[in-house]
């Protein structure tokens, strides 16, 4: 190989090699477990995390991606959103909401979607553990329908319309 | 020589752009109806001893300059929805790194030589086919028979064929293998169409039972189908097609670059060296500044048509001429 | 005259000359033994190397015959006497210049001289140390033999002849190396090799031109292809039952003097996984063995760069509860995840190779500086975390299970961790696509190192997607020749 090629692989491989390219380390990252979403020009979102050093933070914006920005930055730390599992929406447009949910965020599919008014201190008041676990018992004794993400798009995109449990009356749905 | 080219046509998919319904199959294995119904005569010919001129050597090149291009600006496009690590970078620099990584590796699979690729692409083919089924099988816990009607046919089956002609037709590698590679029984052909057709339809059948009921809000079904791949409630595996993407983009261009590096060196025989990368390069910056029609498109799919008919016409004035057919 | 020229001249004729011609070419050598003598009432010189012969097969086999030869009419005549009335040794080469004397005297041969002959006669009374047949210290096996080549070549083909008694099986001697001018031997089976190939193997040995051939990796470059190859297209083998098993496929092997290895040509891919306790087992115990350790060659090449990806670039695919784990793991490290692994993968090569070189009183040091001080010291402190040095240790055991593809496996461990720290899952993919080119395009022979997987051969997979029962094997009257390439 000709010196020519040569010298900036060899560079190219010490860059790689001391980890100088890559500054990305997982403790800089806060991963998201359960949102609230109310608004339906301003947003005010609350975002509660896996681990409890990352206390919930509550921020505006725009649209949902300009208030995870905000959030981000008062929070010190990136949000990763691909293990969401619970998602509380108030007054928005859930169409739009749930689109950008699964397009942008690519929350997975198995992330509950439900109705909860639009207070966000509901993520503050009850650990977001509690509240992922009441939905599920609810789903598996019947109390509340199966409301996916995927399966509330696909109710939504037939019907114009989807059942969603609503958590502050999950022990009264029949 | 099947699964070099099979390869290519998986990898189309994974970037097919747009709603998929069972019109799309349905136009998708016209199109390769089609495209067996030219590609056999041209297959026989060879098979028969009859040689491709520098006319129709210099068409095939333009085909397969315009299908890599193809491929490198549709796996630009699937990369907004696949994360592709590459740091900081965005835009045009993000599509150059991206680029750049897989045309490094293409042409050093392209310098091993032919007969290295071909066993390559069995293998990466054979491993790939087995991602494919094991997303394919958790994607289908999440198949629902309703998903069927629920998606909207709002593309007619003549636009569905010619977007299959588009998108998966590259008749003009398939030439060029038949020369290569020594393959040009007319059965091997068959068989490859019929690979074709098979996967495709199982890969567009599946893509419809899991994702119709978000097809309007999903720009690349196929990756959406595989995003949805979570058979146990806490684990996703949709990175793991990234695998599977990676893997088709290198072969797929890497079997376009050695069939136009190869076709280079029979029209400029003194340009011996650096042909594949020039090739690629020329595929690159074609896709770069080539503007987004369909003409470019089916430009790819017609020019076999042309090939054929030159065959054609070179056969019926040599048989005229009385003069015996000379082997390649 | 050049030295050089000088060996290849026939020997003088002059006894007390021969003898200064020899001393002057051998520098006045300390252990070149030469004892006068007269027989058959000619004069007589016997030649050899001290510590090379055994003395008490020269005085029973050599002296006393010798020296009780009656009178003889002159030197040929007496020559004649020795060959024809005297079964002195069973090996009897003539050495008629220089250059095959000094040969035939370093290898432990007694030479006899006499005044009036421009030939020495050589008698094989080679007493020289050597390490006795031992139990290879790699390869090792449970149900099979313990026997592995010795350093000494006619010991080595011993072993071979004593396990293949076909009078198909040749093995044709010869030497390389102009200094060391070492013995080498070709054994195959002349019914399943074709001559086309021993023509092209020999060609490929006539090529070298080295001065001396202290090991096998003088010689197997010889006979490789040129083009830089990850996977070596020839194998070793210490063990003769292996090698026999090998001969028997039609592949050809290369015995070399001083040398406890066997080369063997040509070797594929897949035999990397292929021991022969394979063959003493059930067949569902041995092919559930066999894709073990398919799956312990990909996770030791591999799982180091998929664990330093995932968590880089792609921490969806861990479930929560195990990223939780990885987050509160990782938090003290002061380094990025990648010059974390790199940094424990390389220690891991430095503990190994000083396991190796260092002497025996040592070497529980190395176990208590590696495992205390590296191990729980490093991770104590937070300069590693856990998670990594168990992925590290997990790779590492795994590539024990094939130990021949030890270098090979180190180098991609290395390569696939830079590319998946840097490029994640797609740097990966991006890194095996090429290394599977390299190993498609690795053909020697005309034999594709892929085979039987590609070239796709279906009766190839009877033996290697899984074990076929043994009586099924034996009508196959399989020859590496089904997988080359015509």
């Amino acid at each position: 190989m000709k010196n020519i090629v040569k010298i900036p692989v060899i560079l190219a491989s010490a860059v790689i090699l001391t980890g100088c390219g890559s500054s990305h380390r997982l403790h800089d990252t806060s991963y998201l477990r359960a949102v609230t979403i109310d608004g339906m020009d301003e947003k005010t979102l609350s975002f509660a995390f896996f681990t409890s050093n990352d206390s919930v933070v509550v921020s505006d914006g725009n649209d949902i991606e300009s208030a995870k920005r905000s959030a981000e930055i008062s929070g010190g730390k990136l949000i990763f959103t691909g293990y969401t599992e619970l998602v509380i929406l108030g007054d928005c447009n859930i169409h739009e909401t749930l689109g950008i949910l699964l397009n942008e965020w690519k929350v997975p599919p198995s992330c509950r979607i439900v109705l909860g008014g639009s207070s966000p201190e509901l993520t503050e008041k009850d650990n977001p553990e509690k509240l992922i676990g009441s939905v599920e018992r609810a789903i598996e004794q019947g109390k509340a329908p199966e409301c996916d993400i995927i399966t509330v798009l696909e109710q939504l995109l037939e019907d114009g319309n989807a059942q969603l449990p609503d958590i502050r009356t999950l022990d009264d749905e029949k | 020589m099947a699964a070099m080219l099979l390869t290519g046509d998986v990898f189309t998919l994974f970037c097919l752009n747009g709603k998929v319904s069972v019109i799309t199959a349905a136009g998708f294995l016209t199109a390769a109806a089609i495209q067996l119904l030219l590609m056999l005569p041209i297959a026989v010919m060879l098979w028969k001893g009859c040689c491709t001129e520098k006319i129709s050597e210099a068409l095939l090149l333009a085909a397969i300059i315009l299908s890599g291009a193809m491929i490198f600006r549709m796996q630009w496009d699937a990369s907004r929805v696949i994360h592709i690590p590459t740091g900081n970078a965005r835009g045009i620099v993000e599509k150059l790194i991206i680029s750049g990584l897989i045309a490094l590796v293409c042409l050093y699979i392209s310098s091993t030589g032919v007969k290295a690729l071909a066993r390559a692409s069995v293998i990466a083919g054979a491993v790939g086919a087995i991602g494919i089924a094991v997303v394919i099988v958790s994607a289908l816990f999440r198949a629902s028979p309703e998903n069927f009607s629920r998606c909207e046919n709002t593309i007619s089956f003549a636009d569905e064929v010619v977007r299959a002609l588009a998108v998966s037709s590259d008749s003009a590698t398939l030439i060029v293998l038949l020369t290569l590679t020594k393959a040009h029984e007319p059965q091997g052909v068959f068989r490859y169409f019929m690979a074709k057709s098979v996967i495709t339809s199982a890969m567009l059948l599946t893509t419809v039972l899991v994702v119709g009921g978000v097809m309007s809000i999903t720009d690349f079904p196929l990756i959406t189908a595989a995003r949805l791949s979570q058979p146990f409630s806490v684990q996703r595996i949709d990175s793991l097609f990234l695998m599977n993407f990676a893997v088709f983009a290198v072969f797929s261009i890497a079997v376009r670059s050695a069939s136009a590096a190869y076709l280079v060196g029979k029209l400029f025989p003194k340009f011996s060296r650096f042909r594949s990368s020039a090739v690629l390069l020329l595929m690159i910056l074609t896709a770069l500044f080539l503007p987004e029609s369909r003409f470019y498109a089916l430009s790819a799919a017609v020019l076999p048509i042309v090939v054929l008919i030159i065959l054609a016409l070179k056969k019926s004035l040599h048989r005229k001429g009385g003069t015996h057919e000379k082997h390649c | 005259m050049s030295e050089i020229n000088q060996l290849k001249l026939p020997l003088l004729t002059e006894l007390d000359k021969n003898i200064e011609r020899i001393r002057e070419l051998c520098g006045g050598t300390s252990d070149l033994l030469v004892n006068k003598f007269v027989t058959g009432g000619i004069r007589c010189a016997l030649l050899c190397c001290e510590g090379m012969v055994s003395t008490s097969s020269m005085a029973e086999l050599i002296f006393r015959p010798v020296t009780s030869i009656p009178q003889q009419k002159d030197a040929h005549a007496l020559f004649d006497y020795i060959n024809g009335h005297l079964l002195l040794s069973a090996d009897r080469p003539i050495a008629s210049d220089y250059d095959s004397l000094f040969r035939l005297l370093n290898s432990g041969f007694a030479l006899i001289i006499a005044e009036g002959m421009s030939v020495a006669l050589a008698f094989g009374a080679q007493g020289f140390a050597s390490k006795g047949v031992s139990e290879p210290s790699g390869e090792g096996n449970i149900m099979g033999s313990h026997e592995g080549f010795t350093e000494v070549l006619r010991s080595n083909m011993s072993l071979i002849r004593r396990r293949m008694k076909s009078p198909e099986l040749v093995m044709e001697m010869s030497f390389k190396g102009s200094q060391s001018k070492t013995d080498i031997c070709l054994c195959y089976m002349k019914d399943r090799v074709p001559d086309k190939l021993m023509e092209r193997i020999r060609r490929s040995l006539d090529r070298i031109e080295l001065e001396s051939i202290l090991s096998t990796g003088y010689i197997r470059p010889f006979t490789e292809d040129g083009r830089f190859e990850i996977f070596s297209s020839t194998g070793t083998t210490e063990r003769p039952d292996v090698l026999c098993s090998k001969l028997i496929e039609g592949r050809v092997a290369i015995l070399v003097d001083g040398i406890p290895f066997a080369i063997v040509i040509p070797r594929l891919f897949c035999e990397n996984f292929q021991t022969l306790d394979d063959y003493a087992f059930k067949p569902y115990y041995a092919t559930f063995i066999r894709w073990l350790k398919y799956a312990a060659f990909i996770i030791s090449v591999l799982l180091p760069a998929v664990y330093t990806a995932i968590v880089s670039h792609h921490p969806e695919l861990l479930n929560s509860t195990l990223l939780m784990l990885l987050v509160e793991s990782e938090q003290k490290a002061p380094f990025s995840i990648i010059a974390e692994a790199m940094g424990v993968l390389l220690m891991y090569e430095i503990i190994r190779e000083a396991g190796i070189r260092l002497p025996k009183p040592v070497g529980g040091a190395v176990s208590i500086v590696s495992g205390l001080i590296i191990g729980d010291a490093a991770v104590s402190s937070g300069l590693i975390s856990t998670p990594l040095l168990t992925i590290t240790a997990l790779a590492v055991i795994s590539g024990f299970v094939t130990p021949e593809l030890n270098a090979p496996v180190t180098i991609l461990r290395i390569v696939f961790l830079a590319a998946g720290g840097a490029f994640g899952l797609f740097g990966i993919s991006l890194a095996a696509c090429a290394v599977l080119a390299n190993i498609c395009a690795t053909e020697d022979y005309g034999f594709p190192y892929t085979a039987p997987l590609s070239p796709f051969t279906k009766n190839g997979m009877s033996d290697t997607a899984f074990r076929t029962d043994m009586k099924k094997m034996q009508n196959r009257g399989f020859t590496v020749e089904e997988y080359r390439e015509k």
